[in-house]
């Protein structure tokens, strides 16, 4: 059995969640020649490192699923996988806008907190990408009628 | 015509307005959730929750015609997801460095009512028993 066609949402999901993961490790503040990554408890780690797991668990169910062998559930918690990555992406997209927003004087911001945020905006595209490709199930659509 | 709301709605509300109430107070030191370098980050779950909240109470005071279906999730899917990541955001700060303050800890105790009520209502919801789900049909 091979790995399955990737589609346009896909590939968005799987480079967002790389630059999430990447990025996490570069300067996220910087305070002269001090920096610290989205890692260190200067950044409120875990808050900071949240966005990046949110977007690992994307790429990883985009991947396994794609890529390799599963049996992963349809639905968790009765939601379907298209509205798990809908609530991850826009929830890590929501985070790291606020980490962009928030004051930091007399700190700056990093190249990492930049790519995190590119990273989150790509993850909540890809979801949103990714129901229109496929339609949510068990969401808004109509029933097929019954021949009966 | 007044509505008398459910165990679950009555938890969504007083979470809602307990995690808004304790954004007031002291979050870390002598700042609030909307205080330098908290605000945002610190005011997302108060913001989260108090929009729950109204929302709930709209629904249930003021027959208030809500979308049926937002962005196809169910209302107890909204719930239990925002609920979900307010409360996660909440532990997440319990884990920051720094001593936490009074608003802290009733913003915690809020998340955990808000997700807790997120959590009922869901269980009482017919979305609980799985996406396509249809029931039998005579046929």
């Amino acid at each position: 059995m091979g790995a399955k066609k990737l589609t346009t949402s896909d590939i968005i999901i799987l480079a967002g969640g790389g630059v999430m993961l990447i990025a996490s490790f570069l300067p996220f503040y910087k305070l002269g020649d001090f920096s610290e990554s989205a890692w260190s408890k200067v950044s409120l780690f875990p808050i900071s490192w949240f966005p990046m797991v949110f977007g690992l668990v994307m790429a990883g169910h985009v991947a396994v699923t794609k890529l390799g062998r599963s049996n992963l559930p349809t639905s968790v918690l009765g939601l379907t996988w298209d509205q798990v990555h809908l609530a991850l992406g826009s929830f890590a997209a929501l985070t790291m806008l606020c980490f962009l927003i928030r004051s930091v004087d007399p700190v700056e911001r990093g190249i990492g907190l930049f790519l995190m945020v590119l990273g989150s905006i790509a993850l909540v595209v890809g979801a949103v990408v990714r129901t229109k490709e496929a339609p949510l199930a068990g969401g808004a659509g109509p029933v097929p009628p019954s021949p009966f | 015509m007044t509505t008398t709301p459910s165990t679950p709605k009555i938890l969504l509300m007083a979470g809602g307005a307990v995690l808004l109430l304790g954004s007031f107070l002291d979050f870390a030191g002598e700042t609030s959730a909307w205080g330098e370098g908290a605000f945002p980050i610190a005011t997302l779950p108060a913001l989260l929750g108090a929009a729950i909240a109204v929302v709930v109470a709209l629904a249930t005071f003021a027959n208030a015609t809500l979308s049926e279906r937002p962005m196809g999730f169910t209302w107890s899917q909204v719930y239990v997801v925002v609920g979900s990541f307010v409360a996660l955001q909440m532990v997440g700060w319990l884990i920051t460095e720094g001593d936490k303050e009074a608003g802290f800890f009733l913003m915690f105790v809020g998340a955990g009512v808000l997700f807790a009520g997120a959590l009922m209502h869901f269980r009482e919801s017919p979305a609980a028993a799985g996406p396509g789900t249809a029931p039998p049909t005579p046929f």
